[in-house]
């Protein structure tokens, strides 16, 4: 076991150097860079810049460098901490991405639990309550889930609350909140807002845990082991948590690690949508302006978050599972 | 439905008032000529304008009034008293409607984290300036300027006392550092910028006395005044010898500017200089706008406070502003800034309100207590057409190059249509031309070739010899191809994508092919560069005063979408690009004349020729004149003017003098 962790991390080097190498060549392959991008945008709003700032301002992002040096210095950079700076925001890179990452791990996390934990319950009250009305309701419910784009379900919502409740559900904090420290009011604020990403970025993955597992759990309840325990007068609620709902776990714990990415990138349009100061929003931006060292610190550190999701599940499953075995191959 | 109709034609009425109101006040300046801008000989006042024009020093004012936020701070020993705040003689404005009340938070909305219009737009801190519709220089950060006989020598007359918001002396000595350490200094500013420079050669700064400048130029800068006015170079506004020295490389300890280079994350001591004269990440940094930064990105609201050492009084001595602080707050995009308005969410703004958008600001004007002005565009329109001139396919390029093609385009185009279509019959019919209250207006060329008359259209081009014709209808090439034109342009304004879809139509007419083709904004940019493109669609450009950036009338720059490889050559001095042949190389000529003439009326005469030309050529198309600038202004927000003229080189709003609006308390 710990040799399979250990051989898995060591993986994670040439996997990640990869990773920031083909994003770095990605982000410089579209045509221009990120002041042909800070014209086109300046311009956009009737404002032109003069030629002398553009080269001062390329001289002082180190534009006029070829790309294999940036890369070499950005990574360089990278190994002792430090990000580079970002073009937009004209700031250290660090400075700007840690507490949107922490709030994006945060809704992503909540996300993945309250999906779990709905998607259990009512994975398994669907499963033995076959065929019930409730059965049906939830069953429809979660088609509904599945279909509808949740970014199409964060603007409904926000309609509904803006034109209904004169709500304004965007953001995750109150404004006296926004730019304060955080204390304990500002969490308690935070929980206040964050329901509303969290159910629309929940809903197609809690339908989807729900199917599969009521789908699970009807194979294994038909096994004959859970007859025979039955027969032996086992209590329904031990025969139904001993073995199946174990077994038929596999699938939300394997699946984990593919959930982090897609979560992730699900959660960009949300956010976008829904105004949310998570790493979204300025990841998309500094993609679609080309504010390489801001964009390339995001893939990494995404692409980290999303190895280190798929080891968990992995060990997780090892744990859970007593069918699965590690070769050493 | 009914309430639908109803709206609707209530709006019509409503438009049909403010496009007369607009017209009326387009008329105003346009019946009585304007004086061309002639450099006001010192100490004498320029002639008051209507709209907020500097005065001299206030009589019987023997004490001047301040923000109540700021007496506090006085009698708190905070804060030296008022009279040792503002200058010898402070600038006076005369407000727009009435003296107004201290106190009060601006609410606006910003588009992108980064947007800060600060130093341009809300300060327009030039040395001069021009007045509220572009026609004449006045006074600003200096009190008088005179100018040599030659136009190779300026003189500026600063005012003594005044300050920087950190309380030090402003005075020749920073405007010197400005220029010599700054914009001369190759590894801050790798090329020196084309509007200090007369004939190629840079010009350079003495320092007369504390209060005293004079730019000295080798050659004649017949139109040094003018881009001094313009938005240019604002950025001196923001550049303290005192306080920046200490990131200098020239003056500050090496050790210590590298340690502290490393510290903030950089390589080289220019760009920590450069990061820390930027106010969206340094709120310490010194400066002369009216409001100074106080909450910066990345914590929101982004927001304004008041320079309590702002030099600018009103009529009766109370400093300005009168507005303590402005809340920016953050909007997704502009069509979400939008709906903050709509909501009653922003007390003033222009910046990324819509035209398109116009009707359903009537419709909420009332529920979000606004009022809506529409102010005179700077620029002749919002939808230049320009067929590339220059074109890479040399096929291509004789037949675009071909003046007879772009007048047969012009008569093509049902200019009409397209202005009861897309501007909501608010607009006439244009060509791409100076506005009616320039010095070079000639109604001749505005209204050149724009009636609709496809029968003489198609016989231009058959006179050209394109006779040959698919099966489609479509006119053959000389190489036998059918003529496309894909019209290339970046989803920005509106208008843009329905014209362009409604010349598919014309020009089928004509025998022409049309292809639209939206692209990203950067992408757009990358190929007109490369001269990719047939044909592309931008906004005018300062056509209240063509001369600050002709960019339609001549090759002048990469903004002169018809013909890049010609104003590359322009630019470079013939280093890059091609030269431009016949008249389109004689309308360079003629602005390098006009650049060299010392003597305003000899540059009108010379400009009126580069019209005339552009008369023949029909080099870009105007389709209609542009609609006007929407702007959303709370009821109890004052001293906005009724008209203006708005534009990026007036530096609008900060022309109608945005110190003086005010917001009236129950």
């Amino acid at each position: 076991m710990a040799r399979f962790i250990a051989r898995r991390v060591l993986l994670l080097i040439p996997v990640l150097l990869a990773i920031t190498l083909v994003s770095f060549l990605i982000i410089e392959l579209p045509p221009g860079d990120y002041l042909t991008a800070y014209r086109a945008q300046l311009a956009s709003r009737g404002d032109t810049v003069d030629a002398d700032i553009l080269a001062a301002l390329e001289k002082q992002y180190g534009l006029d460098r070829p790309i294999y040096e940036r890369y070499v210095k950005w990574l360089w950079r990278v190994l002792h901490g430090d990000f580079g700076q970002s073009f937009g925001w004209n700031r250290p890179v660090k400075v700007l991405i840690w507490e949107r990452l922490g709030l994006t791990v945060a809704i992503t996390f909540s996300t993945l639990v309250f999906t779990w934990i709905i998607g259990f319950a009512v994975g398994v009250y669907s499963a033995t309550h076959q065929y019930s009305p409730a059965d049906y309701l939830f069953t429809s419910l979660s088609f509904i889930g599945v279909g509808i784009p949740d970014f199409l379900i964060a603007l409904v919502l926000m309609w509904i609350a803006y034109s209904s409740f004169g709500m304004d559900v965007g953001g995750l904090f109150s404004n006296e909140y926004q730019s304060a420290p955080w204390s304990m009011a500002k969490v308690w604020d935070l929980i206040k807002h964050m329901w509303v990403p969290l159910v629309i970025l929940g809903l197609g993955g809690t339908a989807y845990m729900i199917r599969i597992m009521r789908a699970n759990l009807l194979d294994e309840l038909r096994r004959p082991y859970v007859v025979t325990a039955r027969a032996k007068g086992l209590k329904e609620s031990k025969l139904l948590m001993k073995y199946p709902v174990r077994i038929a776990l596999n699938p939300f714990v394997s699946t984990a690690g593919w959930a982090l990415p897609g979560l992730i990138s699900g959660a960009m349009i949300v956010s976008v949508v829904l105004g949310l100061p998570t790493a979204g929003p300025i990841f998309l931006n500094a993609l679609m302006v080309q504010d390489m060292y801001l964009a390339a610190t995001f893939v990494l550190l995404l692409s980290v978050l999303t190895i280190i999701g798929t080891l968990i599940s992995d060990i997780l499953l090892a744990f859970l599972d007593p069918r699965i075995r590690y070769t050493a191959g | 439905m009914t309430s639908d109709v109803l709206s609707r034609r209530r709006f019509i009425k409503f438009a049909g008032l403010a496009a007369s109101a607009a017209a009326v006040a387009a008329c105003g300046p346009a019946a009585a000529p304007t004086q061309p801008p002639e450099p006001t000989p010192a100490p004498a006042q320029p002639t008051a304008t209507p709209a907020a024009a500097a005065t001299a020093a206030p009589e019987a004012v023997s004490k001047y009034n301040e923000a109540p936020m700021l007496a506090q701070m006085v009698a708190a020993g905070q804060l030296p008293p008022v009279e040792e705040r503002l200058p010898k003689e402070p600038l006076v404005v005369e407000p727009v409607e009435e003296i107004g009340q201290y106190g009060g938070t601006w609410h606006r909305v910003r588009v992108g984290a980064t947007e800060n219009i600060m130093n341009s737009r809300l300060s327009y801190c030039n040395l001069i300036r021009w007045n509220v519709d572009g026609s004449a220089f006045v006074p600003n950060a200096a009190k008088a300027w005179e100018a040599s006989e030659d136009g190779k020598t300026f003189t500026f007359y600063l005012r003594e006392g005044m300050r920087w918001s950190d309380g030090e002396p402003f005075t020749a000595d920073d405007i010197v550092f400005w220029f010599n350490d700054i914009v001369s200094n190759t590894e801050l500013t790798p090329s020196f910028p084309t509007w200090l420079k007369a004939k190629g050669q840079p010009g350079t700064i003495e320092k007369v006395d504390d209060y005293t400048i004079r730019f000295v130029f080798p050659e004649t800068h017949g139109l040094f005044l003018t881009y001094l006015a313009s938005a240019n170079g604002y950025d001196w506004a923001q550049s303290q010898a005192k306080y920046l020295k200490q990131f200098h490389i020239d003056y500050a300890d090496a050790d210590e500017l590298e340690a502290a280079t490393k510290a903030a994350g950089f390589e080289f001591w220019y760009q920590y200089f450069a990061n820390m004269r930027d106010p969206n990440v340094n709120a310490d940094l010194p400066v002369l706008w009216p409001w100074k930064m106080s909450v910066i990105p990345p914590n929101e609201p982004m927001t304004v406070v008041r320079n309590p050492y702002y030099w600018k009084v009103d009529t009766a001595g109370n400093q300005l502003p009168y507005i303590d602080r402005i809340e920016f707050t953050l909007a997704e995009n502009a069509e979400t800034a939008n709906m903050m308005a709509l909501s009653g969410k922003v007390d003033m703004q222009l910046r990324h309100m819509l035209f398109s958008n116009f009707p359903v600001f009537s419709q909420e004007a009332e529920a979000g207590n606004y009022r809506i002005l529409t102010w005179t565009r700077g620029y002749i329109t919002d939808s230049v057409i320009a067929p590339n001139v220059a074109h890479a396919d040399p096929v291509m390029r004789q037949i675009m190059g071909d003046k007879r093609f772009r007048w047969a385009l012009s008569l093509g185009i049902n200019r009409e249509e397209i202005n009861q279509l897309i501007y909501l019959g608010m607009t006439e019919p244009n060509q791409v031309s100076p506005l009616p209250s320039s010095p070079v207006y000639s109604e001749e060329q505005a209204k050149n070739l724009i009636e609709l008359d496809v029968p003489r259209a198609n016989s231009l081009l058959d006179e050209m010899g394109l006779t040959d014709k698919d099966a489609e209808g479509i006119r053959l090439r000389p190489d036998g191809k059918p003529i496309v034109i894909n019209i290339e342009y970046a989803p920005v304004f509106g208008s843009w994508g329905d014209i362009a879809e409604l010349l598919v139509g014309y020009w089928k007419e004509l025998g022409i092919q049309v292809v639209v083709k939206e692209e990203d904004r950067t992408l757009f940019y990358s190929r007109k560069e490369a001269n990719e493109h047939d044909m592309g669609m931008w906004t005018g450009s300062a056509e209240f005063n063509p001369m600050i950036d002709p960019r339609w009338f001549l090759p002048l720059s990469l903004e002169s979408i018809h013909a890049i490889p010609y104003a590359q050559w322009y630019t470079s001095g013939g280093a890059t690009g091609e030269e431009p042949p016949g008249d389109l190389r004689t309308v360079q000529e003629l602005y390098d004349q006009v650049k060299d003439a010392a003597d305003p009326q000899v540059q009108i005469d010379l400009f009126k020729q580069i019209i005339d030309l552009n008369r023949e050529n029909v080099w870009v198309l105007g389709a209609c004149n542009a609609p006007p600038e929407v702007v959303i202004v709370k009821n109890n927000f004052r001293n906005v003017p009724e008209q203006a003229v708005s534009d990026w080189h007036l530096l609008t709003p900060a022309n109608t003098n945005v110190e003086q609006y005010f917001i009236r308390q129950a």
